[in-house]
């Protein structure tokens, strides 16, 4: 038995219609990217304290893979972390930069190459003239109140990490974070 | 007052432990913990901080991470043996069987061929009837004593029927023992045997045999091999000239060397083609072995048996292994000194590899006991304990890890920490008529853990006579539980090990610095260290252990290997204060820093922001690690780490880091810190 579907031109609009809209709801969504604050590390889910697609935008000099190499390898024996102090609450965001670094490096270091180096943290007064070496590679925590831009460099063996200044200690801290996550993208190959 | 950031985080960490409501309830609880699902926590730094604190949030981040993982183990295949087993219970005995070529491959069963005679030679080892021990002599390790028992480790040579020698150099008999070839010329009823030692070898005129700085050629000889020339040559010069014959040696003034001619070939002009020597030392040439006497290359085994009836008859040689006190002991491992490695006998290892740790330790009931059978109604209250802790569940039919016995002076409780309900759940009891009882299931080892007559913890093996008891008791002010008479120190009297007949315990180890190893294998670990702390730690092992002895080769074991794993304890993020959202207040709290500079201290404190100096509730020149229940949340907890000043915070960091060492005895939800010592920590 055949059965006959008859269209009108009104209902065969409509159907094109709705075919289009869906069409273009999937391209939309395909272009919408959720952000991401978490990612599995050998299995762990490691959260971060911003979102890993916009700290993937902050430049890092000369490349991931040269940060990746200086700061994550078994030859590293001990990685200072330095920064310029300021007034309480710029103290706090350092403390908080620096727990985030040091937890996820530790992980690190010890999944992949199971020891864990040594790290000192030490306030200095002044970024200049800083040198490290190769066994002993230095992390530069430069707050925004000492910094225009938002970047991670690597010379000297020397990391770095620098949030551009903001206004309010919020915007100050969200900069710092996007350096500091950008750094730890790149010393832990995440690729968003 | 300043309370650290450092302090805070540290406290982060033994937050960890009493974030997640269903495992921390106490600082002690800590290890467990990790080892569970967690929800998610943060770490919440106050929006104000002294440099120092950032180093502080370093360690703290360290010690975070650190946990967040454990080595696993995979163990590792035993290595065979091609030989054969015994598997003898501690304090037990090795049955002493004699083993041949069919139990161990490599021993020699063929016929031997010797001047028109045939027989069949067989090896055999013997075993010792060594016993097993694992007493003090070695401090608890179990070991093999091979200068106990009267049969002694034996390795015998010997033929289905008596070879007749020949009784002459030239005809002496091959036989290899411990794989070493030696040339038997006679034999006395003495008995011994006499042989050929130092170097043997054949020479010619151009083929020479050296023996140290000479070597020696042989050129002519009577021409139906009875004799030979041999020079004895040094460099290129002729030290001295010698005529051998084959019945009698020849010595050498000039280098006081003797040859012996075992047999000559030599053409018809009396050119030497061959002749068979052997070189020694004047008189070490043919060497007389009776029975006592040393293996010619190893001095640890003896002639014990030469069967010899009669002059150049022979039917076997045994020979024995001597113990002194350099190879009395077989620890797990070792082996004898064999020579020529010919075969091995040892302590390949101990049988059962898996324990369970038990730590037996005085505490409370905190937050109360439920009804097992209701468990949402509270049957008691916070009451002195015995907290009993395993590393693998095996109370309540294998599904709890931790245990209590708990006590208040007139009722005794038996009660299990139940993760899943993160409550301790029992069963109260009448304690004028019922003792508490611990049943515990591990593999194929059952146990039993008792309380009665108001004191004295008994464990018992329930397939072994074995006991032990902890004499452990209330307190004279009924407030807690203390191991023997005094608290806080190691007594004869605290753990005791078997039982007399009329009940009483056999012997007392509670000052005794090594381990206790008891016959089923159990092991009480380094009993004074723990008694002068209350506490006790045992190994049981899963089956009755045994000690696996061997006789044979070892092939190459398998090694273990390891691997690290994350623990599942979720990443903690640090944030500030100020930073935390409504969702972030559902979720646990580590709190760095106190009430006068971290609102959430001072919100989860009841205080009112900032509460400084005496206003803050901490101890002046002191710090506190204090877990906070149902904040931020019902049902969440918060743990604060603070100090009176930057000083005392660092300190509680000290401690947190310490954790193994000076937090994890803590069964309470606070402390006060002024050192970071065991004295410097008192609950509060």
């Amino acid at each position: 038995m055949k059965v006959r579907l008859t269209l009108s031109k009104k209902k065969i609009l409509l159907l094109a219609s709705i075919l289009l809209l869906f069409l273009l709801a999937l391209t939309l969504f395909q272009r919408i990217k959720l952000p991401v604050y978490s990612w599995n590390y050998y299995g762990k889910n490691l959260k971060f304290r911003i979102n890993l697609r916009d700290a993937e935008k902050v430049p890092i000099y000369p490349s991931e893979i040269a940060v990746r190499k200086e700061i994550l390898n078994s030859f590293v024996e001990n990685i200072t972390i330095v920064f310029k102090p300021g007034n309480e609450t710029i103290n706090a965001h350092y403390a908080v930069e620096v727990f985030e670094i040091t937890y996820k490096l530790t992980l690190a270091y010890k999944l992949n190459f199971a020891y864990i180096p040594n790290f000192n943290v030490v306030n200095i007064t002044s970024y200049e003239n800083l040198k490290g070496t190769r066994e002993n590679p230095i992390i530069a925590l430069v707050h925004p109140i000492y910094s225009n831009e938002t970047s991670v460099k690597l010379e000297n063996h020397v990391i770095y990490i620098k949030g551009e200044n903001a206004k309010s200690s919020v915007e100050q801290l969200r900069n710092f974070d996007l350096a500091v996550t950008k750094f730890l993208m790149a010393a832990l190959e995440i690729k968003i | 007052m300043k309370e650290k950031l450092v302090a805070s985080l540290m406290a982060a960490l033994t937050a960890l432990t009493a974030v997640y409501p269903a495992l921390a309830v106490t600082l002690a609880d800590f290890p467990g913990f990790l080892g569970k699902p967690v929800e998610d926590f943060l770490i919440v730094i106050g929006n104000a901080a002294h440099p120092s604190d950032v180093a502080g949030a370093a360690d703290i981040a360290i010690a975070l991470a650190v946990q967040s993982t454990e080595q696993v183990t995979v163990p590792g295949v035993s290595a065979a043996v091609e030989g054969k087993e015994q598997s003898v219970a501690l304090g037990g005995s090795i049955q002493d069987e004699t083993y041949t070529k069919t139990q161990v491959p490599l021993l020699m069963r063929e016929t031997i061929e010797y001047e028109d005679q045939s027989a069949l030679l067989i090896e055999e080892i013997t075993l010792p009837d060594a016993e097993v021990k694992h007493d003090d002599e070695l401090n608890g390790t179990v070991y093999v004593d091979l200068a106990t028992g009267s049969q002694k480790l034996t390795y015998t040579v010997r033929f289905t029927k008596e070879l007749n020698l020949a009784g002459s150099s030239d005809k002496a008999l091959k036989l290899k023992l411990f794989g070493q070839e030696f040339s038997i010329v006679n034999t006395t009823n003495t008995p011994s045997i006499w042989i050929l030692t130092g170097v043997t070898g054949s020479i010619d005129g151009t083929t020479g045999l050296t023996y140290g700085e000479y070597t020696i050629y042989s050129d002519m000889g009577a021409a139906d091999g009875s004799w030979v020339r041999v020079k004895i040559m040094k460099g290129d010069s002729t030290v001295d000239t010698l005529y051998v014959s084959k019945t009698s040696p020849a010595t050498s003034s000039a280098t006081g060397l003797e040859v012996r001619l075992i047999d000559a070939w030599v053409s018809a002009d009396n050119v030497v083609l061959r002749a068979d020597v052997v070189v020694g030392p004047k008189g070490k040439t043919l060497k007389e072995y009776k029975e006592g006497d040393a293996f010619p290359t190893n001095d640890y085994w003896t002639f014990s048996d030469i069967d010899a009836s009669a002059d150049n008859k022979l039917q076997g040689i045994t020979l024995v292994y001597n113990i002194n006190e350099t190879n009395q002991y077989l620890k797990a491992g070792e082996k004898a000194i064999v020579p020529n490695n010919y075969f091995e006998f040892g302590f390949k290892e101990l049988a059962v590899k898996e324990y369970v740790t038990l730590t037996f330790e005085a505490g409370k009931t905190s937050g109360g006991i439920y009804d097992s059978t209701n468990v949402e109604t509270k049957i008691a209250g916070e009451l002195p304990a015995i907290v009993i802790t395993a590393d693998k569940p095996v109370f309540g039919g294998e599904v709890y890890k931790k245990a209590y016995i708990a006590y208040n002076g007139s009722h005794v409780a038996e009660a299990y920490y139940d993760e899943s309900l993160g409550k301790i759940v029992g069963t109260v009891l009448n304690a004028s008529t019922n003792d508490a009882k611990i049943d515990g299931t591990f593999d194929k080892h059952n146990f039993k853990i008792t309380f009665g007559d108001e004191s004295n913890v008994t464990i018992v093996n329930t397939s072994d006579t074995g006991t032990i008891n902890l004499a452990y008791k209330l307190s004279d002010d009924g407030k807690k539980f203390q191991l023997g008479n005094k608290t806080g120190e190691a007594e004869d009297a605290d753990v005791c090990v078997g039982s007399n007949e009329d009940g009483t315990c056999d012997v007392n180890l509670g000052t005794q610095e090594w381990k206790e190893t008891l016959d089923y294998g159990t092991e009480i670990l380094g009993i004074k260290e723990y008694t002068a702390r209350d506490k006790v730690v045992m190994k049981l092992p899963a089956d009755q252990q045994k000690a696996v002895v061997y006789v044979g080769k070892l092939g190459a074991a398998v090694e273990g290997q390891t691997y690290l794993k994350y623990t599942p304890v979720t990443a903690p993020v640090a944030k500030l204060d100020t930073e935390l959202s409504a969702a972030d207040k559902t979720k646990n709290l580590v709190v760095v820093g106190g009430p006068c500079v971290n609102k959430e201290a001072a919100a989860a404190l009841g205080l009112t922001f900032p509460a400084c100096g005496e206003a803050s509730g901490i101890p002046e020149n002191a710090a506190i690690i204090k877990i906070v229940e149902d904040y931020p949340a019902s049902g969440k907890y918060t743990v604060i780490v603070a100090g009176w000043e930057a000083a005392n915070t660092r300190t509680a960091c000290a401690v947190v880091q310490q954790y193994a060492t000076l937090l994890k005895d803590q069964n309470v939800k606070a402390i006060k810190v002024t050192a970071a010592t065991t004295t410097g920590i008192t609950p509060m």
